[in-house]
């Protein structure tokens, strides 16, 4: 009966899930919710959207911007940009130290986001970008509502700089399989300044440069 | 019912004696942990795995369940029934408590570690684990 029973379960196929609102990554499990994972694909969350979404495949996502090192107390500026904003895109970004407090992360103040950052791509529209400070933690995400890209700064401490991209571009059939997927994880070494002012790599900085290569080459080993 | 249809069936069978953990220790405490934390529709949140898990805002058990429904009585039983099957008679080193930590730490080595090459549960004082692990060794 058992054995009956637990083969007519198991035949069954299943639907998938979604998280298209964002506060439900806070929500409770037993609601449906991540119960706080935000999947971002940072060292505080390991995975990412792939764990329900599938396998990695471009969505013509990019990220502008990206310097090769990073000096201690200086401040970046990255881009996040996918090309098709007319289809649905969740994404979150965590930009990290390697102990995984925010690595003093900036957004612009809703006011003055630029066309791109806001829902449908236009002036008008709602700020599509929204933060989650949890901890020692923040999150930079975007609401699936039309925005083409978003722009978030970065301060560098001493150590090295984790930068973790997981984006969703929705196919508008509400399942999991189907989309296609964004998933970066780049660890900046930290440059050490050299006697005459200018930055050179540390053995630290190269040390994480080969770590970051190794992650990229796997990541698109396993495309 | 089911659930406890389901957990009748553990008797012995050869020299293997099967365990019935507590219940509503898994319903209250386990079960939120195994839905966060392994239920992903790429991981055991899936048909493909024995080790199978599933709830809401996650993959149904049955497709005709809303997504964010609460948790029914054929996912609970389904899910512990799976997870009761991977506690060894030797119950401080089952599957269900290897697996989920680093081999360093004493695991079995888990394709669910993160490309961080982290496990689920990074130490063995993680709250979630040692409610797993209180579960499964319980008497």
């Amino acid at each position: 009966m058992k054995a009956i029973l637990l083969a007519v379960l198991v035949a069954l196929p299943g639907s998938a899930a979604a998280f298209s609102d964002h506060e439900l990554f806070d929500a409770p499990v037993l609601e449906g919710g991540g119960g706080s994972r935000y999947f971002s694909g940072s060292r505080n969350d390991g995975y990412a959207c792939s764990v329900c979404h599938g396998k990695v495949v471009d969505g013509g996502f990019a990220i502008e911007g990206l310097p090769r090192t990073v000096v201690p107390g200086q401040h970046y500026q990255i881009t996040v940009r996918w090309t098709q904003p007319e289809l649905p895109h969740g994404v979150h970004v965590e930009i990290s130290n390697a102990d995984g407090s925010q690595a003093m992360v900036t957004t612009l103040p809703p006011a003055m986001l630029p066309a791109e950052s806001r829902c449908g791509n236009l002036m008008t529209g709602e700020p599509a970008l929204y933060v989650l400070d949890r901890g020692v933690r923040r999150i930079v995400g975007v609401e699936p509502c039309g925005a083409a890209a978003i722009s978030i700064g970065f301060t560098a401490g001493a150590g090295p700089i984790e930068l973790a991209v997981a984006g969703v571009q929705g196919n508008r059939d509400d399942l999991a399989t189907g989309d296609k997927i964004f998933e970066e994880r780049i660890v900046l070494g930290a440059t050490v300044e050299g006697p005459a002012g200018c930055a050179t790599g540390g053995t630290l900085g190269w040390g994480m440069l080969v770590v970051a290569l190794a992650f990229i080459s796997r990541r698109r080993a396993a495309r | 019912m089911i659930a406890l249809a389901l957990a009748g069936c553990t008797q012995p069978v050869g020299d293997v004696t099967l365990v019935e953990p507590d219940q509503a220790v898994f319903r209250d405490t386990i079960y939120p942990i195994l839905l966060r934390d392994c239920a992903f529709a790429g991981c055991h949140g899936t048909h493909d795995r024995f080790f199978a898990i599933f709830g809401p805002g996650r993959v149904r058990l049955d497709p005709a369940t809303p997504i964010y429904s609460p948790v029914t009585e054929l996912e609970l039983a389904l899910t512990y029934t799976r997870a009761a099957s991977m506690i060894d008679a030797d119950r401080a080193e089952s599957l269900l408590l290897r697996k989920p930590i680093s081999v360093s730490l004493g695991g079995a080595g888990h394709r669910g570690d993160d490309p961080w090459g982290l496990a689920v549960f990074r130490a063995r004082d993680d709250a979630r684990y040692v409610a797993l692990k209180n579960w499964v060794i319980a008497p």
